[in-house]
């Protein structure tokens, strides 16, 4: 896997009486976008191009991967889960209702996560 | 029977010359409400902190009208001086600048879109009456959408008002300029007739209706009466409350989205992750349906290489890119300048209308435009 640099806004959430757990997404824009998964074990980011055209429409990561986490060292085949719908705290992975995340659009950074390749 | 019928067309044009008595006096009020010593209704209007008290106009775009005495009204666009770069509308007059009108344009432009389509306004609005504003169908029409926009109502009032959707959707359909403002004209008469034979119960009930059922179509196609109540309206609004329920609320801010037609560019220009050049080659631009600023039906591109090639590196740091021509059917734009709460929709561009292109300055390279093309955009050459 390589990475590739992404600008992303920070965010945040909550997840039941959590609040304020910080997630970020990647700054859409002039229809350039990406997608972040994350590992389900251990919470590595990884993000999915949108603008790939062998996506053929879709907005999903429709394909198995064979790698592993270049973290953990766990295959992420049926580990992988998107973000921040799900995220991993201490206590595990938790769902989080996207509606309770404020992004702040208006302070974006850029930092390199790993490419999920899909090749048609 | 001829007798009773004889009675009854007497009673009808007793009622028609009441109500218009009615309205003649209710004009002063109306007057005399915009420029009232009320203390609520001086309070600085929330739209018109976007007017500075030095401006440059930089383009007359659309007459508004003309009032009896030949007074001509001109819907401007005006930038301010110091920056030449937040262009905001004013409505001029040889007496001065008609700053409560600001107010209309704002909410007018906000959620308008035949405004952005251009020459329709123009066409459309034919007379003003002085200190009634314009009391014709468009002006009149224009107030009530004003309001119902101010309120939220306005994309319902669009689908209501049949005229002025066939107008912007399809103005050739109208005849010739003279004979559209025939049919407005008579529209308006229309208005009137049905003000005067309707009059105050016309009103109330369409109140009434709207605020039993939700469904304001019946009080708003009573345009004049809609202008009428849109002063009432604004009135309470100002005084935060809510004009149908009674409600007192917060008043929410006011977003600012400029809307009016725009000049497209012979060749625009799109930059792609250059492992993505075969496939557009062969396929076209890839359609993500992803979001950004003008909404997400449509092709993004710029009106320059270096426009192009900024914003793909905003989005995509460090990714090679190709820059391809984009080749579209060249014709109006819809210009529109969406405020923040605007940005990354993940949906088409409310009240965009049909327009196939949507147009917006650059935030990543100012001086250049970014469009938005909805339909038939396909790559042209590769230039870089």
């Amino acid at each position: 896997m390589k990475k590739i640099q992404v600008r992303c806004v920070k965010g945040f959430g909550v997840i039941g009486n959590l609040h304020n757990i910080e997630v970020i997404k990647p700054l859409s824009g002039f229809g350039y976008a990406k997608k972040f998964y994350c590992c389900s074990h251990c919470g590595e980011l990884f993000v999915l191009d949108l603008n790939n055209p062998a996506l053929k429409g879709s907005r999903e990561l429709s394909a198995s991967f064979n790698e592993t986490c270049p973290r953990c060292k766990i295959s992420l085949e049926g580990l992988i889960v998107t973000y921040p719908e799900h995220v991993v705290l201490t206590s595990g992975l938790e769902r989080m209702d996207e509606s309770t995340i404020v992004y702040d659009h208006e302070f974006s950074f850029i930092k390199e996560y790993w490419l999920l390749e899909v090749t048609a | 029977m001829r007798r009773f019928i004889s009675f009854l067309a007497g009673l009808t044009r007793f009622a028609t010359l009441a109500v218009v008595l009615m309205l003649a006096c209710l004009a002063p009020q109306a007057e005399a409400l915009l420029t009232s010593s009320d203390p609520i209704l001086s309070e600085p209007i929330p739209s018109q902190a976007h007017a500075p008290e030095s401006y440059l106009i930089i383009e007359d775009i659309h007459p508004l009208g003309y009032a009896d005495d030949g007074e001509c009204l001109d819907l401007c666009i005006c930038v301010e001086p110091e920056t030449l770069t937040r262009v905001f509308y004013i409505v001029k007059s040889p007496t001065g600048l008609w700053a409560w009108d600001n107010y209309w344009i704002e909410t007018f432009f906000n959620k308008s879109f035949w405004v952005g389509s251009g020459q329709t306004t123009g066409r459309l609005a034919t007379r003003t009456v002085k200190g009634l504003g314009q009391a014709g169908l468009i002006g009149s029409d224009m107030m009530g959408y004003g309001t119902s926009s101010a309120f939220g109502w306005g994309d319902d009032y669009q689908g209501s008002s049949k005229l002025f959707k066939g107008i912007h959707e399809d103005p050739a359909a109208f005849g010739t300029p003279e004979e559209l403002r025939d049919k407005i004209l008579d529209g308006t008469g229309k208005a009137v007739i049905n003000v005067g034979t309707l009059g105050a119960y016309g009103m109330i009930k369409g109140v009434d209706h709207a605020v039993k059922t939700g469904d304001y179509k019946e009080l708003q196609d009573a345009s004049l009466q809609a202008f009428l109540l849109s002063l009432q309206a604004r009135s309470l609004q100002l005084k935060s409350v809510n004009p149908w329920t009674g409600a007192k609320t917060s008043p929410g801010p006011v977003s600012f989205v400029e809307c009016f037609e725009g000049t497209p560019k012979p060749v625009l220009y799109r930059a792609i992750d250059a492992q993505y050049t075969l496939s557009t080659v062969e396929n076209g631009f890839y359609r993500s349906g992803v979001p950004g600023r003008l909404g997400n039906d449509g092709i993004y591109a710029s009106s320059c290489v270096e426009g192009a090639i900024a914003e793909a590196q905003y989005h995509n740091p460090g990714v090679e890119l190709v820059v391809f021509e984009v080749i579209y059917p060249v014709e109006p734009t819809l210009y529109v300048s969406p405020p923040t709460g605007y940005f990354y929709i993940e949906s088409p561009l409310p009240f965009s209308g049909g327009v196939n292109i949507l147009s917006a300055p650059s935030l990543r390279l100012p001086g250049s435009m970014n469009y938005l093309i909805r339909n038939e955009a396909i790559p042209g050459g590769i230039v870089q």
